[in-house]
């Protein structure tokens, strides 16, 4: 498996700041199709063992994870995508910080860290489901695939998600 | 530069809030020059530092206000004019530096008015105000100088303080380097980030123990037990640091009610009481709202107006008592009024108004369930509206606050007497101890202090479940509690093994319910750690924690699930208040009931009788004016209870051949009562309902509809076997028990100490050890089974290796006996094996081990039933 920190190494050419108009990603797969997750609020990848359960819990919340002494979320993307759910111990989980809080998206695998242009931005494509369309911030082409850029805001905003019953 | 202007606002922000009581305490006792020079030097402090750090505003209205401070403490007496313009000058400087901590720079502004109003109050003084130019730029030396040597010191800036540097004197360097620093200054964040630390070292430490327990490692068990040592040493000097004294809490008060008072017409003052009080700072800011709230309420609902105080045959003068005070785990703080008491009759019209209760209900609530309505959202009753209470807001807000933070409030009122706010709540948020138990599978934990006690209502329990209309309903001994059946809750299927069920019965502030878990699993101190939002706004959950094993548990929030469960709503507002401040355990004793001449019923616990036997008239006789009868060869004296003999010692009863005689004390010295009639032994619960007023007498308490005395037992002892208590035998039995959890120890001891016998309570087998070794001896011992260093059974094979201790019968205790733990208790030479929870088994064990060895419950009973057939 690829670590981020090398990945980025390898593929960032010269400082980035000065260039807005690239941006890097970190790529996960889910369900065989590409996402790209902002490379600044991506920490570490691990694969989970003990998960608790909370239950009442909205759907996408697999439960609470030990990482090293620090209690995250984790969220199932799968059904955060609306797929069909996974069992938790076949995915690897991919550590974010966001607000300074601690989550764990649980993804089937890991790619590499991929450089964007805003030069290979599309428009965001209109049969994209309204829920797919509101945690997507932008759609990029690259090379000959197409990778959503996920809105980490929305995917982990507490508002504005249903609670499942 | 920077540094510098944190540490000032820093130091004076702390100053100030004590500065405002300091002069209220002035204004009502000029006499005490130190309040005043307190006030003085803070305020020269300020002027000298604002002049080293170019703070012109500030400067000028600390100078103006220290000539006039300075004017008054000359003179020894403070005008109310005065009090007010200094209070105003500390307002404004305290304006100033908030904008300073902000933005780092003073605020524009004009304080001409102030500073001419505070020149114009030193009045004809003015030549002090006027000398003060000359010494105006000695001070920036002084603080260079001070801040100086804090760098190189350490020392902390009272040297700013000190005589000499009022004086402009520059205090030798060598007094400097004598006087120790007793304190420094740390960031909150510095000490948040320690405790951090030190909670994942705890962590970690536990980890380590749960891997050691199952892997046993000579080599390891050392080092292993030292750094267990030191990491609880470091978690509790840790948490002592983050302690502040309340004081800072109630340091501002005096000035909040003098305003208040002064806005109010009214006169009162403040009695503080235990401001040494130490809790956690974060308790301290999180408490202020609350209690300033209260005492608001204090001041305009409760203290009347002077006439009205004087019309009311009292002292003009209102009174408000504050005290804190420690008490086994958390803190209480008292806020007593002397004024006019809650107002009952508008309280139960507004209840019955907003349809919080029913008249037939109303009818039978005391007042100090009445005033919790006050609690309630949307209730005031006050008249109007003012602008310092009364807005329909705040109590309910209050208990809210209260309760969020993990305590409770209660009060009570006396009408025309005053009103008493209790609070009541942890030493800290950081660390709590937490019951941790099983639903589906999974444990969870809540908050130690929510918990009332847990009982098993399956099948074989001791309590039922009940359904009313639908609803589950648990009935404990006389009350019927609401259950929140965690699995349905969770959306679980329903457990396949209902006969265990356990119910914890929690109370929150408003209501007490039973939460259905499977079992019980244990007792910990947890570190609590916060939910991110989207688990948070599920409000059945209070944190999450990090356990010994690694594993994350789910901290539940007992007000949330209240609330899930609709008892959040007004009509279940009502909380059985009763038990509040008994102990939780109520348990039923085995009670021997007799007459003993022609007065009421007498009552004995059973356990502290040995044998019935009894004894001709003839074999009766008197020696040395005490009655006693041969008995095993040896003489035993006979205590005559009640009226069964005349002053003469003459047996009264001329119809009684046979005499019922209790034999009191095991072995050693025998003693026995001598009664009239054996009525009954019964098994009840043993509620003294009124105390006894002679020495003889517990108490009176109603059992089977009839009123008995209980007796004590001690009272006759003491007669007739004066030497035994010092000789240590000759009484109860003694019970040790062994926990390494304090919530067991004292959720047990009073237990069996109900049931008559004398407990013991250790907190390990090394100590049970060297208390036995110390030569104390004990009948019978009742151990935890899984405790760190040495478990329950190391600790019987011990007891059973030692030619003294071997014969002291052992019971184990576990959170569930189930058969294999009855089994390995019987490989380690044990007697039984009990469940924490089943008191009834526990006693029933304690008996029949304890028993076993002089005599039988059970022959006891049938034979007094047998006496009652014949």
């Amino acid at each position: 498996m690829n670590r981020p920190e090398i990945e980025r190494s390898r593929t960032s050419r010269g400082p980035q700041k000065s260039e807005p108009e690239r941006i890097v990603v970190f790529t996960v797969i889910i369900d065989g199709e590409r996402f790209g997750l902002p490379i600044n609020c991506v920490r570490t990848i691990f694969r989970p063992n003990a998960i608790t359960e909370v239950p009442l819990a909205p759907a996408r919340m697999i439960g609470l994870i030990n990482l090293r002494g620090h209690v995250v979320t984790a969220i199932c993307m799968r059904t955060a995508l609306g797929l069909p759910r996974r069992n938790a111990s076949d995915s690897l989980m991919v550590a974010v910080e966001h607000d300074g809080e601690g989550f764990a998206l649980a993804v089937d695998n890991v790619g590499d860290v991929a450089e964007l242009s805003e030069a290979d931005r599309i428009s965001m494509p209109a049969m994209i489901s309204p829920s797919r369309r509101a945690m997507t911030t932008a759609v990029y082409r690259m090379q000959n695939s197409i990778i959503p850029l996920l809105n980490i805001e929305v995917l982990l905003g507490a508002e504005n998600q249903p609670v499942a019953a | 530069m920077d540094e510098l202007l944190n540490d000032f606002l820093a130091e004076t922000a702390d100053h100030l809030e004590q500065v405002g009581s300091q002069i209220v305490h002035f204004e009502r006792d000029p006499s005490d020059r130190s309040a005043i020079a307190n006030i003085f030097r803070l305020v020269h402090t300020i002027k000298g530092t604002c002049g080293f750090l170019e703070l012109a505003r500030l400067e000028r209205v600390a100078h103006a206000a220290e000539t006039l401070i300075s004017q008054v403490r000359d003179q020894g007496r403070a005008e109310t004019a005065h009090v007010t313009l200094i209070l105003t000058s500390i307002d404004r400087i305290r304006l100033i530096l908030n904008t300073l901590e902000a933005n780092g720079q003073e605020p524009e502004g004009d304080d001409s008015d102030l500073i001419a109003a505070l020149e114009t109050a030193a009045g004809g003084e003015s030549s002090l105000a006027q000398d003060r130019p000359e010494t105006v730029p000695a001070p920036p030396a002084v603080p260079a100088f001070a801040v100086h040597e804090r760098a190189a010191e350490g020392l902390d800036d009272q040297i700013l303080n000190s005589p000499a540097a009022l004086e402009g004197e520059r205090p030798s360097l060598q007094a400097v380097a004598t006087r120790e620093p007793s304190s420094i200054r740390v960031a909150v964040g510095t000490l948040e980030r320690i405790m951090r630390l030190v909670s994942e070292l705890v962590l970690t430490r536990n980890q380590l123990l749960e891997i050691v327990r199952s892997q046993p490692n000579e080599e390891l068990t050392g080092p292993l037990q030292r750094l267990s040592s030191v990491t609880s040493d470091l978690q509790d000097g840790v948490m002592h640091a983050r302690m502040q004294p309340i004081e800072r809490l109630f340091g501002p008060l005096p000035r909040m009610i003098r305003d208040l008072a002064h806005d109010l017409g009214k006169k009162a003052e403040l009695i503080v009481d235990g401001s040494d009080t130490e809790l956690d700072r974060q308790m301290i800011d999180l408490l202020r709202d609350p209690l300033t709230h209260i005492i608001r309420n204090c001041l305009d609902h409760g203290i009347e107006s002077p006439e009205h105080r004087v019309a009311a045959g009292k002292s003009d003068n209102g009174t408000i008592n504050i005290s804190a005070s420690h008490e086994a785990g958390h803190i209480s703080i008292r806020i007593a009024d002397d004024g006019r008491g809650l107002d009952v009759q508008r309280i139960r019209e507004k209840a019955l108004t907003l349809g919080l209760v029913s008249e037939e209900d109303l009818a039978r609530m005391g007042n100090d369930e009445l005033c919790r309505y006050i609690f309630s959202p949307g209730f005031s009753t006050a008249k109007q509206v003012t602008n310092v209470s009364g807005r329909g807001i705040g109590m309910d807000v209050v208990r809210e606050n209260i309760e969020s933070i993990g305590g409770s409030v209660s009060l009570s009122t006396s009408p025309g007497r005053g009103t008493t706010f209790l609070l009541k709540v942890p030493l800290t948020l950081a660390i709590a101890p937490a019951l941790i138990f099983e639903i589906g599978g999974q444990r969870y934990a809540i908050a130690q202090h929510a918990v009332v006690e847990a009982v098993s209502c399956g099948l074989n329990g001791q309590s039922r479940i009940q359904f009313a209309q639908g609803a589950p309903m648990l009935e404990l001994r006389d009350q019927l509690i609401p259950v929140a059946d965690m699995r349905m809750i969770f959306g679980l299927e329903p457990s396949n093994n209902p006969n265990d069920a356990l119910a914890v019965v929690v109370r929150t502030g408003v209501a007490t319910f039973a939460m259905m878990v499977d079992n019980v699993a244990d007792v910990q101190e947890i570190v609590v750690k916060p939910l991110d939002r989207t688990l948070a706004h599920l409000g059945i959950y209070a944190g999450s924690t990090i356990l010994g094993d690694g594993s994350v548990v789910l901290i539940l929030n007992t007000n949330g699930l209240a609330g899930r469960l609709g008892l959040d709503g007004s009509n279940q507002f009502r909380v059985d208040t009763s038990q509040q401040d008994l102990p939780p355990e109520k348990t039923a004793t085995s009670l021997i009931l007799f007459r003993a001449g022609s007065g009421s019923l007498k009552v004995l616990p059973l356990s502290l009788i040995s044998r019935i036997e009894s004894i001709k008239r003839s074999e009766i006789s008197t020696a040395d004016g005490q009655l006693v009868v041969a008995h095993r060869g040896a003489l035993m004296p006979l205590i005559p209870l009640g009226n069964v003999v005349d002053a003469h010692n003459q047996l009264i009863d001329p119809a009684i051949e046979n005499w019922p005689v209790l034999v009191v004390g095991v072995g050693g010295e025998p003693m026995g009562l001598l009664v009239s009639e054996i009525v009954d032994i019964v098994e009840t619960f043993l509620d003294i309902d009124i105390a006894g007023v002679t020495s003889d007498v517990i108490g009176s308490a109603t059992i089977r509809g009839e009123a008995a005395e209980v007796l004590d037992l001690a009272h006759y002892m003491k007669i007739a076997r004066p030497g035994a208590f010092e000789r240590g035998h000759a009484k109860r039995f003694r019970v040790m028990l062994v926990d390494d959890k304090l919530f067991f120890r004292d959720l047990l001891a009073p237990i069996i100490s109900a049931a008559g016998y004398e407990v013991t309570t250790i907190g390990s087998g090394q100590e049970g050890l060297a208390v036995l070794k110390r030569g104390v001896n004990f009948d019978i011992i009742v151990t935890d089974v899984d405790m760190p260093d040495m478990d329950g059974y190391s600790f019987a094979r011990a007891l059973h290796d030692n030619p003294r201790t071997r014969d002291v019968p052992v019971i184990a205790l576990d959170a569930h006996a189930g058969h294999s733990v009855l089994e390995a208790a019987n490989r380690a030479g044990m007697r039984g094996a009990v469940g924490k929870f089943d008191r009834q088994g526990l006693l029933n064990a304690l008996r029949s081990v304890l028993e076993a060895s002089a005599f039988t419950s059970s022959a006891l009973e049938q034979r007094v039933s047998g006496e009652k057939a014949a």
